[in-house]
């Protein structure tokens, strides 16, 4: 048995804590993969350092020196032939759907019949799982591509998601798991794959130590000692003593369906364009509903009823001091539990919302500010004339005050153009987030997609940015 | 026309006013004048609702009267007849900035009174052609000399038909060049009858005047006929 040995760096192995169990979880002290990490580490007598990560950007943190190895669920496909470990687990897909559905009794209930609308399934982002539905499913199922495994199971026992696919050991832990016992795997599984830990290319030496290693914990039962502590021990595992001991790399494998073709340009700046359009769709709708929105709180925390301007107050503070990203999380996954009629919108819809929302209350205090910075004599020349109070406010300060907010609220406007990426987070397919999934199938065309990307969101802010100072110019020269 | 009676005003813990009784009659030109800080600026914006008062009373015409709240806001339906009684030019003219000077005459009578666009568009051109201002019809405020703001300020005034025009140290912004312009306005105003009331520092303004009052510390400490 070999000791941790002072003088050796840890080995920094990447994951994804938001992965959760039955993999990493409990603050990264549990996890049939924790302990794997721990196993190796100890064979090559190092210690095991967790690094933390976006799951589907971890290949990228290991080239870049970041990380020693990645071990978090990876799937084998042919792009990691020379940097993948032997596998240290044998994944299946399966299909989850709630327990009340009785529509999808197999996998081919997935496909969308005459007329009817497409199921949604939702998968984790870069995952085996999306590629296979990708291939073999295509445009007969409408796929929803998330971040986050706990969000997605749990939009299927709300039955916003027709059904989710995941990799087995994810939905064995997940499903008896599920508080409200919402959940069922269907027995037929698919597109059994490999679980590898990834290496650098040029790291030969810790690949073949990690694969003697890992034939060591074969044989001697440790790996199927802590895989059944986890419930995952099962018959699949048993072939894994033969596929670790062939002689792994630049070998073509029997699993055919996960390979990734090289990518076809004139397909992906269709799908880009499409995505593009859908920023547009958001920053579009959420702008002038922004601004009304603005306009409205701004006045009637100037000119209300006192009893709404703590309310108001409070509704533009939390909206300002709170990350977008987190306020889309609440709107798509909390608020339609308590307003059901939610829960069949569109997602973009949400997208929509949250902009507008966390757009308003900046628009709010530009509009306020304008408001205050008028001379009080405009007003109280137009109370000297009799006009009521909200006929001056209406005729004489609002329409000087929206002049002089211009140019604050339209900079927010380019700034809300570009802040329509984090609708990605809830799997509104926008630009960035499509950019994401051909990146996550074409990882050597990392640098043409980020170019065609940049470009296609500049030549659409560039001429808000125009439009903006033109508005600001007008309403600036124009007194 | 105007009966003012003990009049008492705070600001915070500062006394402005300090019991102020005064008496303005019809078709009189009445001039208040003294220090800065005397409280005579803070007079004239009780008598129009502009701000609230303490303590006394403010009688206009006879059907008008304006209580003593203790701080809190007069009640609204009261300060709109107050306002379209009692009309007031301000010593930074107040124009509004996004109309020209003819909308900025029909304001009043537009949005306080609902008079029809042509009936107040009428009146307004011959309110502007009464300050001599028949050329500026469509000139924006910016546009305009200090003096030439204020006669339309003046006119903006009268267009809802004021039985008393209050005002508030209207030469006091002026290049001096242009205080003669607007003081002829006034002086014409004053001798068609017009119930006014000036605010002022100008010397030969207040010798216009039929009585001067002069204010100190929160009170009236003299009144009489100005000195020629």
């Amino acid at each position: 048995m070999a000791y941790a040995q002072p003088g050796k760096p840890p080995l920094k192995w990447g994951m994804d804590s938001t992965g959760g169990a039955p993999y990493i979880f409990d603050n990264n002290t549990k996890g049939f993969e924790v302990e794997l990490a721990g196993f190796l580490a100890n064979e090559l007598g190092r210690t095991s350092e967790p690094v933390n990560n976006k799951w589907d950007k971890l290949p990228e943190e290991l080239k870049l020196g970041r990380l020693d190895i990645v071990l978090n669920g990876y799937e084998y496909s042919d792009r990691y032939q020379n940097i993948a470990s032997v596998p240290y687990y044998i994944y299946t897909l399966t299909l989850v759907v709630h327990t009340e559905n009785s529509d999808i009794k197999t996998w081919e209930d997935l496909r969308s019949r005459d007329g009817r609308p497409k199921k949604k399934v939702g998968v984790l982002e870069g995952s085996a799982a999306q590629r296979y539905l990708e291939k073999s499913f295509g445009e007969d199922i409408d796929l929803e591509v998330h971040d986050d495994v706990s969000n997605t199971y749990n939009l299927v026992g709300k039955k916003r998601l027709d059904a989710t696919v995941q990799d087995n050991p994810a939905a064995q832990y997940y499903v008896p798991n599920d508080p409200g016992k919402r959940l069922k795997l269907l027995p037929e599984t698919k597109a059994e794959g490999f679980y590898v830990i990834l290496t650098r290319e040029e790291d030969r030496e810790l690949r073949e130590r990690i694969d003697t290693a890992l034939r060591k914990g074969l044989s001697d039962g440790k790996l199927e000692k802590i895989y059944s502590s986890y419930g995952l021990w099962n018959k699949d595992q048993e072939r894994l003593g033969y596929w670790s001991n062939k002689t792994w790399g630049g070998q073509p494998l029997e699993q055919t369906e996960l390979t990734t073709p090289p990518i076809d340009w004139k397909f992906a700046i269709k799908l880009l364009l499409y995505a593009a359009g859908v920023t547009v769709l958001l920053a579009i709708c959420s702008m002038p509903l922004a601004t009304l929105l603005g306009m409205l709180v701004a006045i009637l925390r100037l000119y209300g009823p006192s009893v709404l301007r703590p309310l108001l107050t409070a509704y533009v503070e939390i909206l300002r001091g709170t990350p977008l990203l987190l306020q889309l999380y609440f709107l798509y996954y909390f608020i339609p539990d308590y307003v059901p009629f939610l829960k069949d919108l569109p997602k973009w819809y949400f997208g929509v919302l949250g902009l507008a929302l966390n757009y308003s209350a900046s628009q709010a205090e530009h509009f306020r500010g304008a408001f205050l910075n008028l001379p009080r004599g405009q007003y109280e020349a137009a109370l000297s004339l009799g006009m009521t109070r909200w006929t001056a406010i209406r005729h004489i300060i609002a329409p000087q005050a929206f002049r002089s907010a211009v140019p604050s609220v339209t900079n927010d406007f380019v700034a809300l153009f570009k802040d329509t990426a984090v609708c990605s987070v809830i799997a509104v397919m926008e630009l960035t987030k499509q950019y994401n999934t051909l990146f996550n199938n074409h990882r050597d065309q990392m640098l043409p997609l980020v170019a065609i990307t940049a470009c296609m969101y500049l030549m659409m802010s560039y001429p808000l940015a125009l439009v903006s100072k033109r508005l600001e110019h007008n309403a600036v020269g124009g007194r | 026309m105007i009966r003012i009676s003990n009049l008492v005003k705070y600001y915070g813990p500062t006394q402005i006013l300090r019991g102020v009784s005064l008496e303005l009659r019809s078709g009189e030109l009445t001039a208040i004048v003294g220090p800065s800080g005397s409280g005579k600026s803070t007079l004239l914006r009780c008598i129009n609702g502009l701000e609230s008062f303490h303590e006394g009373e403010i009688a206009i015409g006879d059907s008008l009267k304006l209580q003593g709240t203790r701080g809190a806001p007069q009640p609204p339906n009261l300060l709109l007849d107050v306002r379209r009684t009692v009309g007031m030019v301000f010593q930074q003219f107040n124009l509004f900035p996004h109309y020209t000077a003819i909308q900025n005459v029909m304001a009043g009578p537009r949005l306080a009174l609902g008079h029809t666009k042509a009936q107040a568009e009428k009146h307004a051109q011959e309110l502007l052609n009464r300050v001599g201002l028949k050329e500026f019809y469509h000139a924006k405020p910016m546009n305009l000399s200090g003096g030439q703001q204020q006669r339309v300020a003046i006119a903006r005034a009268l267009a809802v038909n004021p039985s008393v025009m209050l005002f508030d140290e209207p030469t006091s912004s002026l290049d001096p060049a242009m205080v003669a312009e607007v003081t002829a306005v006034m002086r014409n105003l004053a001798r068609e009858g017009q119930t006014m009331i000036v605010v002022t520092h100008d010397d030969d303004l207040a010798r216009e005047a039929h009585i001067v009052h002069r204010m100190e510390a929160g009170r009236i400490v003299s009144s009489g006929s100005p000195k020629h």
